[in-house]
């Protein structure tokens, strides 16, 4: 197994030599948002619309470059916040929005990812999720920066590290259909023929609760387009033109609130094949209906 | 798509000939709880799980642009209703479409492309007539009508289904989709009035209905709205267009016009136009979407 901290440690020294030019990751400037203005009357969402599991932030033990004056922890903070693993095939968030600074750079081992954000916010995507070496772990870096106002100089750095091992996510919430016909010993998964294909899968929603990701959108997409399941969203309250629950919709509705909502609901035909509650990957999405 | 790239900047603030968008239909649609009123039952406060803070729309913004998540890519057809006077409900059309092939799951990578027609609209998107709802709205034809009138039929009985589908859906009624110059992907044909439309033609209608209508109650919701994948539709400049995409570093929104073309409202005029605009949230849903109707 390779080690991600050999590549760190020159991922390290390169970001804190590209510090005294723009080096973002991202296609657009990293430059914090904390100085940014905000509408005063705006409220920020009560329930971000993605979740981030906390996981166990690190600062690494490695001295700063020698060619930076730089007091490595002093203003500058570097709050990393990134989920212990990650489902190859699925997107995950990166949050920095406790850290303080003016400027964030992050860096990722590896060359199999996809990364967009604001700086604050960054999401990653495996573009190989396939590839033999998708299950290395992986080393994530926060440069946080804070330069002098007037002069531009770096006047501090910190840094974070994350490892992410890319498999062993926990798996989620799956809930059993009703109680199977044969007796089976309790916290059994559900009976279900694992020959029996999907036929239909819904993502049942709240919209006064849920906004659905673009996440779940691609994923439905894909179960559409690559796997010719026919899988559409479903508000809750959504009714036909009579004014009555549509009646493809009334078992994955009832399923759906049983587990509470969202849930994504996998039917082989009229038969409940498995009730996911709140999936948030596209992994997930895939993986609930093979 | 790309939120971010260059643009022509002959496409932005475009002023047309008169296309049925008057002053005064615009003072009324902006006029305080008039749209509340014509979407009746079907209105809804904007959801406080919808607001993306200013801060987050860039990340928002580059995120829609991976993963084709904009109200552009839930719509698969422009519509023409060039010379008419139908531009209210062809905003209402494509406002309408967005949400349905929204829940139906598929995205438009590209979003509409002029005389294309892609393979997965057969799988269930519907292309509903604009002229359905016009000819109860303005029984002369010419001069227009006001977005809350428009909305105010679409969510009481709902339209009725082009003349042209994507699928053999097995309609009993349909319309023609405009009296305007139409397209590959939308109908053209004389005008009608509402009392020559194809009898029991309302049975059919309610299948095509707005359930969930969201009012955006400051700008920054109807941008959230927008990021979130819900079409913003509105009154403005003498002309009433859906707003499908977000450029956060000039602000501008981008439309689907009802001229086979994507233009842009800059800033100024996106701050200025979003009170009486509305974001259909969900429509009526079918029983089984390969026979929409029924």
């Amino acid at each position: 197994m390779r080690c991600p901290l050999k590549p760190l440690v020159a991922m390290l020294a390169c970001a804190a030599m590209a510090i005294g030019i723009e080096a973002p990751l991202t296609p657009a400037s990293l430059r914090s948002v904390a100085s940014a203005e905000q509408p005063a009357t705006y409220r920020a969402p009560a329930n971000p619309t993605v979740t981030v599991a906390p996981a166990v932030t690190t600062t690494p033990t490695i001295a700063p470059p020698a060619t930076t004056t730089v007091d490595p922890i002093s203003t500058a903070k570097a709050i990393l916040v990134a989920p212990p693993t990650f489902r190859p095939g699925g997107n995950t968030f990166l949050q920095a929005a406790d850290s303080v600074g003016d400027e964030f750079v992050w860096k990722i081992t590896g060359e199999r990812f996809v990364m967009v954000g604001d700086g604050r916010k960054q999401a990653i995507t495996f573009t190989e999720p396939d590839a033999a070496d998708a299950t290395e772990p992986f080393a994530v870096t926060l440069l946080v920066v804070v330069r002098d106002r007037a002069t531009g100089v770096v006047t501090s750095v910190d840094a974070a590290t994350a490892i992410v091992k890319p498999v062993g996510v926990a798996p989620p919430i799956v809930v059993a259909p009703s109680a199977p016909s044969t007796p089976t010993t309790p916290d059994a998964p559900p009976v279900v023929d694992p020959s029996t294909k999907a036929t239909a899968a819904i993502y049942v929603y709240e919209k006064d609760q849920t906004a659905v990701s673009p996440i779940i959108m691609a994923a439905m997409n894909r179960l559409n387009r690559e796997r010719k399941i026919t899988a559409t969203l479903f508000e809750q309250n959504a009714t036909d033109g009579g004014g009555d629950v549509p009646e493809q919709y009334k078992i994955p509705l009832a399923k759906a609130k049983e587990a509470g909502l969202p849930a994504l609901v996998v039917m082989a035909g009229s038969d409940c094949l498995r009730t996911v509650k709140n999936p948030t990957t596209e992994a997930a999405i895939l993986e609930a209906a093979p | 798509m790309n939120s971010f790239a260059p643009i022509d900047p002959s496409l932005v603030d475009v002023s047309i000939p008169p296309s049925g968008y008057t002053a005064k239909h615009e003072a009324a649609d902006r006029a305080a709880g008039a749209m509340r009123m014509a979407c009746g039952a079907s209105a809804r406060s904007m959801p406080e799980s919808l607001r993306v803070d200013p801060s987050e729309w860039r990340a928002r913004a580059q995120l829609n642009d991976e993963l084709h998540a904009w109200p552009l890519n839930h719509v698969d057809r422009f519509t023409n209703q060039s010379p008419t006077d139908e531009c209210t409900t062809h905003s209402l059309r494509t406002n309408a479409e967005c949400a349905w092939n929204r829940n139906r799951g598929i995205i438009f990578p590209d979003g509409p492309k002029k005389n294309f027609r892609y393979p997965e609209s057969a799988l269930g998107s519907v292309w509903f007539s604009p002229l359905s709802i016009y000819s109860e709205a303005n029984p002369n034809q010419r001069g227009g009508a006001m977005v809350i009138q428009v909305m105010d039929i679409a969510q009481k009985r709902g339209f009725l289904p082009d003349k042209i589908q994507p699928a053999e859906y097995g309609f009993k009624h349909s319309l023609q989709g405009t009296c305007g110059a139409g397209g590959m992907n939308q109908s053209s044909g004389p005008w009608v009035r509402l009392r020559d439309f194809p009898a029991g033609w309302q049975e059919t209608a309610k299948s095509f209905r707005p359930l969930e209508v969201i009012l955006p109650e400051s700008y920054e919701d109807a941008v959230s709205l927008v990021l979130n994948g819900y079409c913003v539709s509105v009154g403005r400049n003498g002309h009433a267009i859906p707003w499908s995409f977000f450029r956060p570093d000039d602000g501008m929104m981008g439309y689907i016009d009802s001229y086979d073309v994507i233009r842009y409202d800059s800033n100024r005029i996106v701050r200025s136009a979003w009170r009486g605009s509305f974001a259909i949230a969900t429509m009526t849903q079918p029983g089984d979407w390969s026979k929409p109707a029924g």
